[in-house]
């Protein structure tokens, strides 16, 4: 060995699959025993290694002088401590002389003392298992304990398996360390601790990637899904698996990287969260073939950290053993909260990407480590701000969607919002914003339809959304915003001290929401069949006209109580719709649909906090103003304007609503006229269908500016100047 | 204040719970930025004398495990430990690294010549004849439990004696004293009447506890004391006659300790002892409900003795032959230690909870106290602990009104934290600001503030968890004892009596480590002196960050302005400080001392003590020590979301030149955050690999390590006049 220092490119180390990204740590963790300021770390999807090796000495390193970690699991009934497993490779190990297996035999032999004194002939359950565990971790030597505490976690709640080593260094019927043992057997003479011919070739291969015939037929685990071999694994049906001995060996020195460190794990942890490192609970969304069955059958998620800058094992192993995921506040509980965590804050440690692996149950009883896409890292600091005020409603809906009785409708919304949201933590741009409120909206419009969830059980109740803040909007908007878009933040921004918002229509809300004088959260009503929820699954303009009649019913009913007020339009909009959006949604030249289900998602926005009237005005319209519209416009204004103060007649509305437009034209003119405002025409003609939009379009609120416009268009000029 | 004067010789008298949570960095009730101070004192140069090792369970192998660690990981001044106890088992104080070989031990017995003195044959020979109770405790009598017991307990008591009732859990204590003073009032028995357990306030302990346990001022009528096991260490009280419940032998053998403790029963005229013990049904099903806080098997093997004796005195009690399978408790690990060696703040609010290592694993505790406010305030959360002009007005608990309460009764569908809801808050430093606590939010050790409308303790019965028992608002006072201190628990920085130059500063602190360096008791005890001093001269350097120095002139009242051509150190008032940018940017959780450390990096590399001096610099404030991160309540640069920033400061921040008195200069620079990444940059190595490369160095190594980080502390506060040095 020399004091020169090389740079290796492991080529033989990539992140995917997990295998050989633990094989990379375990050839920096062994390296850095002997020598700690041996550094590693990623670039292109390589491992690097600095150290004062170079490709032959590293090669002899391990062929010649490496000591495997002594991986034993006496806990497990095929561990090679117990008569029904296989014993060859532990007896092999133990009753050889070889050196290099020295620390292995010495702890076999401590094993055996412990079963012995604790009179165990057979794999132990329930508390003597429990007991043989702590006794483990209390009398195992220093070196070993990572490996421990990467196995088993003994909390206050009971014994906890991170994933990553199945059940305790088990995985259905694959025994790691036993599989462990004899892997070494296979490389080295148990007798005399010599690399066994071939063996160099293959370590080439493992480390650097080099082309090698020497494979075995062993099998790999859970780190492996290509090389675990299997129907279909390969050219013909069933090909057996295809393993490196060196990739088995290093990668199980690799797994003591993630010994969850006792001070986190001594945490009373919140419900839901793993204690172990970069583990979250499994999600069926964001990769190709993602299915929410998947989470019922996933063990877990892993999102390995990528670096790039040389690190010595001792920093990643420590940041390692601490490595959880939280955001903001909370610790990440699964995949869309590691998302959100990553792009608030996975820019501290220098970390460039994250490798996304979810443990999910494949052919029959064993798990794979299947990759589920790369995450980069980068900073998009908004989503927390958006994201965190809903953790509370986003957890308790994700409970209720996920139980066995929830309605299919549930599931569906909750996977789109979740796609959504990792969607945003990715790339953070408007359009994602908006697709996430979307998502939103259609969630809790599952929620409102549902009783089961609305009630729940046991607690597990789901109430209404909390207010979305106004960033929403802002962060929405991006630079260029849609027609729909526009118009569809006006009819959410809806509201009335009385009559309340336009989120009522929707849902049963209690009306303490808007009538209360202190700010309150939503709650559902108490009365479940409210008149006021007339959205339906019709189209834009029939609900529209809905909401309109039934908004006229509520504010004349509230009036009553109030002898003197003008009856007015319980309309008044915090944002207000350019007269252009408006003609272009009468000639029918905007997406309904896509109104409709922006319009779900933004009736959650706290719209009281947005300037009144905001933007969107921009003067007389170059396809002009359909003057049906503006007399009738004239008729429902929510507060008088320019000494105008029409009543509100319900022919006028009701007939819109239906269609008539002589009808409503008619009522329309005899409303002005009794306000002392004669219009510029008797009678104006238009199509049932057409007179329906125009009495949907009633339901946008307008700027002080455009009310001028239509006034000028309606009214005649004599009587404008008198 | 001891802990000002580490070079002092002290004597610290306390609990497992608070010593051992100290000696394993997680001092319980006190700030977490405290810790390390407590961590270094109590594991250098110590003499540990543990009593009653019998009774500490898994706290035991901790104390052992502790001596062993400090041998192999190194200290300053030599450390002993000495384990007391009337059953000492000397395997259960072997362990992994406290072997016989590593570490041997000398036992220390009496002997004939001790046997042979009047004093000790009488205490040995002493009687105490033991019979069982009719009663017994199982889930069918558990209702009429508490009156039928009374009534014996009434009956049986002797005028001009001390009768003790020994229970096995605080409830039943409470329901036993209520019902003895309404056996009492029937039969009209003068005797007083006191309750004793581990649930009380300090100050209510310490008032009604120490007269229940004084001897000489007994009435004619007598008294009886109604206790928990809490009476079974440390407290020194002879009674007549003895009641107690089934218990484990080791807690049987303490209790019967407090029975003619002194030998003098039955002598002259005194009357003869007697011990009446109750049964504790340990049959299947029900009874694990019966037997808590015990397991029923330690039960089971008490009964077996107790049937076959009719005396329990010291000489019949060496007849017994009590073995029994110990439980296995977790060890604490030197990777465990290591770990808990660091001290950040998790983000998510989990404190660590070293509990396992300390107690039963049902045994964890917090610490509740009470107050008033009030409730119309948003959110109905307690006021802010300081006025904008910096006068306190809610200062953060006393040690003295904290009650130890058990997590379970806190915890769960039926715990306090369920019934008092919104009632219950805990002070969160990283937010500066008061958070609810829920019933899943409650740790082992946290401390909890309750509005005195929660309920839950009544000055006579201690915790009660009822919300019918209410302070009344004289047991709450909080009046002029007050000092400005006792906002420290709320983790604000002191910024001096006077307003101080940084260089005034500086100056003062260095010569205070330099003085403390010269003290007799800490030389020649290896301790690089010269690197505690200069990190003291480039302690503060930070706080000529232009975020600071533009707090510190805000903080000024009008007309009493600080001359703005100087670099202040300190304001002299007790506001807590804003920080933004010139460019009104928040700079939430600015940490000078970060700046601090990184001014001396950017000078020094490579040079010897390079990371120990970074690392003292930066932990003197036990805020930024292994790790640092943004927080989550910083806001980033809006212009570039990238750019790193961590407690306040932010990557490419301007530093001036700073010229120390010592001779130093610390350039003009830009900062770099670079050591905050996991790997190194541009050849250097990151902040995580320096210290523990520190944690493991032979030559240093966790307990010296904290013990330096606590000296330089130590001079910042006698630079700063804390403590009577001026």
């Amino acid at each position: 060995m020399s004091s020169q220092q090389h740079t290796l490119e492991l080529a033989g180390c990539m992140p995917v699959p997990l295998a050989h990204y633990l094989k990379a740590l375990g050839v920096l963790r062994i390296v850095g025993v002997s020598e700690p300021s041996a550094a590693g770390w990623w670039k292109h999807d390589r491992f690097f290694l600095r150290s004062s090796y170079d490709c032959a000495s590293l090669c002899n390193f391990f062929l010649n002088s490496y000591r495997p970690t002594p991986l034993v699991a006496p806990w497990n009934g095929g561990s090679g401590f117990f008569p029904n497993g296989n014993r060859r490779a532990i007896n092999a190990i133990s009753e050889g002389r070889a050196k290099r297996f020295q620390p292995y035999r010495a702890l076999i032999e401590q094993c055996r003392e412990v079963l012995r004194r604790l009179d165990l002939a057979e794999k132990p359950t329930g508390r003597a298992k429990l007991r043989l565990l702590q006794i483990c971790r209390n009398e195992f030597p220093d070196e070993m304990v990572s490996w421990l505490d990467a196995a088993y976690v003994l909390t206050a709640e009971g014994l906890k398996y991170p994933p990553l080593l199945g059940t305790g260094g088990n995985d259905g019927r694959f025994e790691f360390t036993n599989n462990f043992m004899q892997r070494l057997t296979e490389v080295f003479d148990g007798e005399t601790g010599t690399a066994l011919p071939g063996m160099r070739e293959s370590l080439e291969a493992s480390l650097f990637g080099a082309a090698s015939r020497s494979r075995s037929r062993a099998a790999i685990g859970q780190f492996d899904p290509g090389g675990a071999g299997g129907a279909n694994a390969n050219a013909g049906y069933d090909a057996p698996s295809d393993v490196n001995l060196w990739d088995f060996i290093l990668m199980l020195e690799g797994t003591l990287t993630f010994a969850s460190a006792s001070v986190k794990k001594l945490e009373t942890v919140a419900m839901g969260a793993l204690s172990c490192p970069f583990c979250v609970r499994p999600i069926g969304v964001g990769y190709s073939g993602a299915h929410l069955s998947d989470e019922g059958t996933a063990r877990a998620e892993m999102w390995m950290p990528l670096w790039d800058d040389p690190a010595p094992f001792s920093t990643v192993s420590r940041s390692f053993s601490e490595g959880r995921v939280d955001t903001g506040r909370r610790q990440a509980r699964n995949g869309v909260d590691a998302a959100r965590a990553i792009a608030s804050i996975g820019v501290d440690r220098g970390i460039t990407a994250f490798q996304r692996f979810g443990f999910h149950q494949r052919n029959g009883l064993s798990h794979f480590a299947v990759p589920l896409g790369r995450f980069d890292v980068r900073s998009i600091p908004s989503v927390e701000d958006l994201l965190a005020p809903l953790d509370g409603w986003l957890d308790r809906f994700r409970r209720a969607a996920t139980s066995k009785t929830a309605p299919a409708r549930a599931g569906r919304a909750l996977r789109n919002l979740e796609t959504a949201i990792l969607d945003l933590c990715r790339r953070g741009e408007a359009q994602d914003i908006r697709t996430v409120l979307i998502a939103l909206g259609e969630s809790e419009a599952a929620v409102a339809i549902s009783k089961t969830l609305r009630d729940g059980e046991l607690g597990n109740a789901v109430p209404p959304m909390p207010l979305l803040s106004q960033a929403w909007i802002a962060r929405a908007i991006g630079r260029n915003s849609s027609r729909e878009f526009r118009l569809a933040c006006a009819l959410a921004s809806v509201t009335h001290e009385r009559v309340g918002p336009m989120r009522r229509h929707f849902e049963p809300i209690d009306d303490k929401l808007w009538t209360s004088r202190h700010p309150a959260e939503p709650e559902w009503a108490k009365d479940t069949g409210d008149p006021n929820v007339v959205w339906s699954n019709w189209e834009l303009t029939r609900n529209l006209g809905a909401v309109l009649c039934r908004r006229l019913v509520e504010v004349r009913r509230s009036c009553d109580r109030q002898v003197n007020a003008p009856t007015l339009m319980p309309f008044r909009g915090r944002v207000a719709a350019s007269l252009g959006d408006i003609h272009a949604f009468i000639e029918g030249d905007v997406a309904e649909n896509e109104i409709d289900t922006l319009l779900r998602g933004l009736i959650l926005v706290d719209w009281s906090e947005s300037d009144p009237l905001s933007g969107n005005d921009e003067g007389i319209p170059s396809g002009g103003i359909d003057v049906l519209y503006g007399l009738l416009k004239l008729c429902h204004l929510e507060e008088p304007f320019d000494e105008i103060q029409v009543k509100l007649s319900p022919e006028v509305t009701r007939n819109a609503v239906f269609g008539r437009a002589p009808a409503a034209t008619r009522y329309a003119i005899r409303q002005l006229r009794a306000s002392g405002m004669l219009p510029a025409f008797d009678a104006i003609r238009a199509t049932s269908q057409r007179t329906r939009r125009i009495a949907a379009a009633l339901t946008f609120p307008v700027s002080d500016g455009s009310k001028w416009i239509l006034k000028h268009l309606v009214i005649r000029s004599a009587e404008l100047r008198s | 204040m001891w802990e000002v004067h580490p070079e002092r010789d002290a004597i610290l008298i306390g609990t497992h719970d608070s010593l051992l949570s100290r000696a394993l960095n997680r001092g319980h009730a006190i700030s977490r930025y405290q810790w390390p101070v407590y961590f270094s004192l109590l594991n250098n140069d110590v003499l540990w004398a543990i009593d009653d090792t019998h009774l500490i369970g898994p706290g035991l192998a901790t104390t052992a495990q502790l001596a062993g660690l400090r041998s192999k990981l190194g200290t300053v001044g030599r450390c002993h430990t000495i384990w007391m106890s009337a059953l000492l088992d000397e395997s259960a104080i072997k362990t992994v690294d406290n072997t016989k070989e590593a570490s041997p031990t000398r036992v220390h017995v009496l002997d004939a010549m001790d046997y042979a003195t009047a004093d000790l044959q009488r205490l040995q020979t002493a009687a105490k004849p033991l019979m069982q109770s009719g009663l017994s405790l199982s889930s069918e009598s558990a209702d009429t439990y508490a009156g039928d017991l009374a009534s014996q307990i009434v009956r049986a008591h002797l005028p001009g004696t001390i009768t003790l009732a020994v229970v096995n859990r605080v409830e039943r204590a409470r329901k036993l004293y209520e019902a003895v003073n309404t056996e009492q009032r029937k039969s009209s028995s003068e005797a007083e009447l006191f309750l004793f357990h581990s649930r009380f306030r300090t100050k209510d302990r310490h008032s009604t506890q120490s007269k229940a346990v004084n001897e000489t001022s007994l009435p004619p009528a007598g008294r009886i004391l109604i206790a928990t096991q809490a009476i079974e260490a440390a407290v020194d009280i002879s009674a007549t006659t003895l009641f107690t419940e089934l218990a484990p032998w080791p807690s049987l053998v303490q209790r019967f300790g407090r029975c003619n403790r002194r030998g003098q029963c039955g002598q002259g005229e005194n009357s003869p002892a007697q011990i009446i013990w109750i049964d504790v049904s340990t049959e299947e099903k029900t009874a694990d409900d019966v037997a808590r806080p015990y397991r029923r098997g330690p039960l089971a093997a008490a009964r077996v003795h107790l049937r076959k004796t009719n005396d329990v005195g010291p000489e019949s009690l060496r007849r017994i032959d009590h073995r029994e399978e110990s439980p296995v408790y977790p060890v604490l690990r030197r990777k465990d230690l290591l770990e808990l060696f660091d001290t950040t703040a998790d983000l998510s609010g989990n404190d660590v909870d070293v509990s396992r290592y300390i107690h039963e694993p049902d045994d964890t505790e917090a610490y509740v106290y009470w107050r008033s406010w009030d409730l119309k305030r948003q959110r109905s959360a307690p006021p802010a602990p300081k006025r904008e002009d910096g006068t306190v007005v809610f200062p953060s608990a006393l040690q003295d009104e904290l009650c130890s309460v058990s997590i379970a009764a806190l915890r769960g569908e039926n715990g306090f934290l369920k019934k008092a809801r919104d009632l219950v808050w805990t002070w969160n430093p990283l937010l500066g600001d008061w958070v609810n606590v829920g019933p899943t939010d409650v740790r082992p050790g946290m401390v909890l503030l309750a509005h005195t409308s929660a309920g839950g303790y009544e000055r006579e019965l201690g915790w009660t968890g009822d919300s019918e028992s209410v302070l009344r608002a004289s047991e709450i006072a909080i009046d002029a004892e007050i000092i400005p201190r006792a906002n420290e628990q709320l983790n604000e920085d002191d910024l001096g009596s006077a307003p101080t130059t940084l260089g005034q500063h500086l100056k003062d602190v260095a010569e205070q480590a330099t003085r403390l360096s010269r003290t007799q008791s800490l030389e020649d005890e290896g301790i690089p002196w010269p690197a505690i001093i200069r990190a003291a001269w480039w302690h503060d350097i930070g706080k000529a960050h232009r975020t600071f120095q533009k707090a510190i002139h805000r903080d000024r009242r009008a007309g009493e302005s600080l001359d703005p051509m100087e670099t202040w150190a300190k304001s002299g008032t007790s506001r807590q400080l804003v920080y933004s940018t010139p460019e009104e940017r928040e700079r939430a959780g600015f940490r000078h001392e970060l700046v601090s450390a990184l001014a001396w990096l950017n000078k020094h590399d490579r040079t010897p003590d390079t990371d120990l001096i970074a690392y003292l610099i930066a932990a003197h404030h036990g805020k930024v020590r292994f790790s640092f991160r943004s927080m989550p309540n910083e806001s980033s640069d809006k212009s570039d979301s990238n750019r790193t920033l961590a407690r306040g400061v932010w990557q490419g921040d301007s530093m001036p030149e700073v010229v120390i008195e010592n001779g130093d200069v610390s350039p003009a620079f830009e900062v770099s955050l670079d050591v905050m990444m996991l790997g190194e940059r541009s050849g250097r190595p990151g902040w995580l690999s320096r210290c523990l490369k520190l944690l493991l160095a032979q030559d240093i190594g966790p307990f010296r390590l904290a013990l330096y980080e606590t000296f330089l502390r130590v001079a910042d506060w006698r630079g700063n006049g804390v403590g009577g040095c001026p």
